[in-house]
This record gives C-alpha cells, sequence and structure tokens, in this order.
C-alpha cells in the first residue's frame, strides 16, 4: 500500500516536472532565445522542428533494434516495443515534414523542395507509413511481426541519410548552424522535454499493446467475438503474449 | 511570429491526438476486460449450478 503511494507520488511529480519543462521550453523559445538576425522570429521554429526530427530518427532506430530482438528470439514481446516505437516515430516524422515546410516557406519562399534532406527525410515517413500499412493488414501476429521487423531493419539504412544527406551532398538545408550559448541552452532543454514526453507515450502505449493482446488471448479462450475496432485487428492467438517484459 | 506559433500549434495538435487515440483505446480496453469479467463469472454460476444439481439427494427421515 506504501510502495503504491510511493509510486503514485513520483509519477505525479515526474508528470508535473515534463509539464513544468514543456512550458519552460515554449516560453524560452520566444522570450530568452535571442531573435536571428536574417530570418527573423521564423527560425525560433527550429526548437521545436529539430526536436521532432530527432525524435522521428531515435524512433527509427528503436524500432529497428526491437525488430532484430524479434527475429533473433521470436519473442512478441519485442514487437509491442517495434510497434509503439514506429507509431510515435511516424507522428515526429510527419510533424518533421509539417514543422520543416512552414520555416522552408519562410526561409526559401517555397513549402517544399526536393533536395536530398528533405527527399531522405521523405523517404523515411515512407518506410515508416509502409511499416504501419504492413501491420495492419496481416491478422496473424507472428506472420505481422516477421514481415514489419523485415520492412523496419531495411529501412533504418535511409537513417545515417537523413542525418548525414546535408554534409554528403549539395542542398539548401543548412548543416549545423552556428548558435550562441543561450539558443544552444533553450534548444538542449526544448530536446530533453520532448524526448521525455516521447518515453512516456512510449511506455504507455507499449503497455496498453501488451494488454490489448493478453484480452484477445482471453476472449479467444472465451469463444468472445473480437470487437478492438480501433485495435489491431489480430485474430489468432499469440503465443507468447507479454513473454519477457 | 506567426509561422513559430503555427509550427507549436501542429506540434502538440499531432500530440494531441496521439494521446486522444491512447485514451480511446484503453477505454475499449477497459470495456473488453469489463466483458471478459461478466462472461468468466456467469460461467463460474454455471458450473456452480450443475453441480449443486448432480449431487445425490439426502435419503428422507421417513426411509
Amino acid at each position: 500500500m506504501l510502495k503504491t503511494a510511493k509510486n503514485l507520488s513520483a509519477g505525479y511529480v515526474a508528470w508535473h516536472l515534463l509539464v513544468a519543462m514543456l512550458l519552460a521550453a515554449a516560453i524560452l523559445a520566444v522570450t530568452s532565445a535571442p531573435m536571428e538576425q536574417s530570418m527573423g522570429h521564423a527560425q525560433r521554429v527550429l526548437y521545436v522542428h529539430v526536436s521532432v526530427a530527432w525524435l522521428g530518427l531515435l524512433g527509427f532506430i528503436v524500432m529497428a533494434a526491437a525488430s532484430v530482438a524479434y527475429l533473433l528470439r521470436r519473442d512478441l514481446a519485442w514487437d509491442y516495443w517495434s510497434q509503439s516505437a514506429g507509431e510515435l516515430g511516424w507522428l515526429c516524422c510527419s510533424l518533421t515534414l509539417v514543422t520543416g515546410s512552414l520555416w522552408a516557406h519562410a526561409a526559401w519562399g517555397t513549402w517544399w523542395t526536393w533536395e536530398p534532406r528533405l527527399l531522405s527525410s521523405f523517404i523515411l515517413w515512407a518506410l515508416y507509413s509502409s511499416y504501419l500499412l504492413i501491420r495492419s493488414g496481416i491478422p496473424d501476429a507472428h506472420h505481422r511481426a516477421r514481415l514489419s521487423a523485415v520492412v523496419a531493419v531495411l529501412g533504418v539504412l535511409d537513417v545515417p541519410l537523413v542525418m548525414m544527406a546535408t554534409r554528403w551532398f549539395r542542398g539548401m538545408h543548412p548543416v549545423t548552424p552556428q548558435m550562441e550559448p543561450s539558443m544552444r541552452a533553450v534548444m538542449l532543454l526544448a530536446v530533453v522535454s520532448f524526448t521525455a514526453l516521447f518515453a512516456t507515450l512510449f511506455l504507455h502505449r507499449r503497455t496498453q499493446i501488451q494488454l490489448e493482446h493478453r484480452v484477445l488471448t482471453l476472449r479467444n479462450g472465451t469463444n468472445m467475438p473480437g470487437n478492438f475496432s480501433a485495435g489491431p485487428r489480430n485474430t489468432s492467438v499469440p503465443t507468447s503474449a507479454g513473454g519477457s517484459s | 511570429m506567426a509561422t513559430f506559433l503555427a509550427a507549436y500549434i501542429v506540434v502538440w495538435l499531432g500530440v494531441a491526438a496521439f494521446v486522444a487515440r491512447l485514451a480511446r483505446r484503453q477505454r475499449i480496453l477497459q470495456h473488453s476486460l469489463a466483458e471478459i469479467e461478466e462472461q468468466v463469472q456467469r460461467s463460474s454460476n454455471n458450473v456452480a449450478g450443475n453441480e449443486r444439481r448432480q449431487l445425490p439427494s439426502r435419503p428422507s427421515r421417513a426411509a
């Protein structure tokens, strides 16, 4: 009982800390960080754009690592990690493209151009989308996990391409803009707070996926009809639901 | 400043949509768990009823 209360209060404090950090990052990005001379206020998009871009890349790396673990162990518990990272990574990658496009309109006068960094980021988004599409179309849990793991492992080759695109190919996207220390501090705060938010959502989603599979297993055991309207279309019983978690 | 605000709003709308989806699935999950619990309860009640019917009746005093 005491332990539960302690866990609850720790979670409560951590949640408030996360909200405070996100708020501080947003406020400091407007008030404390100096305005860049050539671009003006549009440069402030960078604080949120870089944060979600980093998480889009991190999501793919986590997804691929969990997929490799699944292919080696054939334990669905790894597939749950992979799915959770895939869903959040897709969100972050989509937000990167949208915020980047907003910035490009202010900086370059165009919403989109096929330059190397943008092209490789778009390919990453397409890979995320195909990973999720494959998952939604296959009912058998192990078959779905195996195929999507292959897409994730092959797709991760695009991550270094996105990261190095500005160095390897000549494009319009800035390489690593020079920043004042105060700008760097706000950027760091934004990246850390968004990463903490990503980690929280990632863990929640992973637990939820595991529970969904357990409910499906129970339903199959009691011969009840499956009814996850928004959930996975899996009707086969996962053999190692929850496995090593 | 409008570009910055638009970017921030887009990001928070995206996060809010993800959290809303998470909450909706949680509700569906809780509903399903309650259904399964009810089903299990009903089955165990049926089993108990059958067992009671199958027990041999006590011999009457007159016998």
